[in-house]
This record gives C-alpha cells, structure tokens and sequence, in this order.
C-alpha cells in the first residue's frame, strides 16, 4: 500500500454527564481514528479507555448529577492524544484511585479497574485532579507507522 | 440493536445479550437478571456474549456479581462466545477463571 500523507487533526466536543453518552463517546473516538485504519485491537483499546474515562465522569465526578464532559483528541504525526475533562468532585489522592480493584462504590458493583484499563491499553495516562475543581485524563496512543509492512 | 433476552431452562438462566456492555447497559441487564434469580429452582447462569462486541470494565462487576448470587446458591455460572476483547477485560481480573466456558449443547440450541 502506498504511503499516505500523515493526517493532522483535532476535535473537542462537550456532552451532558449521563450514561448514555458512554456509547456516544466511544462513536466520536472511533470515528476520529478511523482514517488512521486502525487494527481491531487498536480500536479496542482506544474505545475501551475513553468509555472507562467518561463512566469516572458519569458515575464519580458528578455522582450522577449533571455536570458538562469535555472530550478533545488530537491526531499529529500518528500520535493521538485524547484529553476527557469534567469540572466534579474532584480526586484527592490520585495514586490510591489508580490502584487497580479499587472502587469507593462497591455496592454498585463498581470493579476499580478503570485507571488500570487507560493504563495498560494506551501507551500513556496522566491524571490531573484538584478537589472540588474537576479532573483531568490525558492519553496517548502512538499508531504503527508501516502497519501493512511489518504484518 | 441492543437486546437482553433472559430465558429459564429448568434450573438455568440463559441470558443472551446484544450489545455493547458498558455501565448504562450493566445497570439494566443487573436489574433483569437479578430479579430472575430470585426464583428458587434457578441456579445455574449462562452468559451467551456471543453477540456483545464491547465490554468495559462494567461488564467485570455485572459478571462477578451474578457469580455470587449463583454461587451462594450452589450453581454454577458459564459464559459462551467471548471475543477477543471481552475475553480480555475479563481475564484482567480472573472472571474467566471461575466462570465455565459453555459447550453448545442441543437443549440451548434449540432454545
């Protein structure tokens, strides 16, 4: 297959904190990286991580209250950033929220795993949170260049 | 395109689900499947997931969750047709190890 022209591009969308825009989410991601053709597992992954990122939204940041979600991804040089925002609660320790199992709602059968999924499928998490201001997920994906060549 | 279809073969529950299982499908499917459980004779659970495409980390607490309830009741818990995907989220956290791959057999197939 010929070599393509690296695609540049950028998207940022805000939508209501409610579980139905989990799937949304997961519809704009996929569509964004599409151009990219991406493996199965590469969509997988990506989709996976943005619909644990906005169900922390839904479910912790605004407990179920409604607060605004902001999604933005920039695509450069096969690199896709995916930035997940919400002005809730709010982490207080961060470390101890990405420990894997660990949930403060278990009565919601809640499995803790979110931040562990972001962490092992991307290739890089980084969480920023402020009590009471909101949260901030940043992550990257870096895309095989000669996908066609090596397989 | 998203369907839950719940079905009782004497002491079995078979539910077979069609869809992407993320937190707002978990909360229904939950609701359903508990309140099907309630029923005494039914002890034992299949999980068809041969028509789920996605899973996120909520299907590992629907999973587990409905693993002790059937637990509890002396059954057993089985899920039939993962994908690579699902298989995954569910190896993360050792589900696939206590529930039972389901060999097709000819009373489900003809359910």
């Amino acid at each position: 297959m010929l070599k393509e022209k690296k695609m540049d591009n950028y998207i940022n969308v805000k939508f209501k904190s409610i579980a139905e825009n989990e799937s949304l989410s997961r519809m704009i991601i996929s569509g964004f990286i599409m151009p990219l053709n991406p493996t199965v597992d590469e969509l997988t992954d990506i989709k996976t991580s943005v619909s644990e990122a906005v169900t922390n939204c839904v479910v912790h940041a605004y407990e179920n209250n409604e607060g605004l979600i902001e999604m933005s991804a920039t695509l450069r040089d096969n690199i896709l950033e995916i930035e997940i925002k919400d002005t809730g609660v709010g982490i207080e320790d961060i470390n101890i929220v990405k420990k894997p199992l660990y949930t403060t709602k278990p009565e919601q059968e809640r499995s803790g795993m979110g931040f562990t999924i972001m962490e092992s499928f991307m290739d890089s998490l980084v969480v920023l949170s402020q009590k009471g201001k909101g949260t901030v997920v940043r992550m990257k994906k870096y895309f095989k260049e000669d996908k066609y060549i090596d397989e | 395109m998203e369907d839950v279809r719940l079905k009782v073969l004497k002491d079995t529950l078979l539910v077979k689900i069609c869809g992407e299982i993320d937190d707002r499908l978990a909360v229904k499917i939950r609701k359903e499947v508990d309140f099907a459980l309630e029923r005494k004779e039914v002890i034992n659970i299949i999980f068809d997931l041969t028509n789920v495409g996605f899973m996120d980390s909520a299907g590992i607490g629907l999973l587990l969750g409905r693993y002790n309830i059937v637990n509890e009741k002396g059954g057993d818990a089985y899920v039939l047709g993962c994908n690579k995907g699902v298989r995954r989220i569910l190896d993360m956290v050792g589900v696939m190890s206590i529930y039972k791959e389901y060999e097709r057999k000819k009373e489900y197939s003809n359910a």
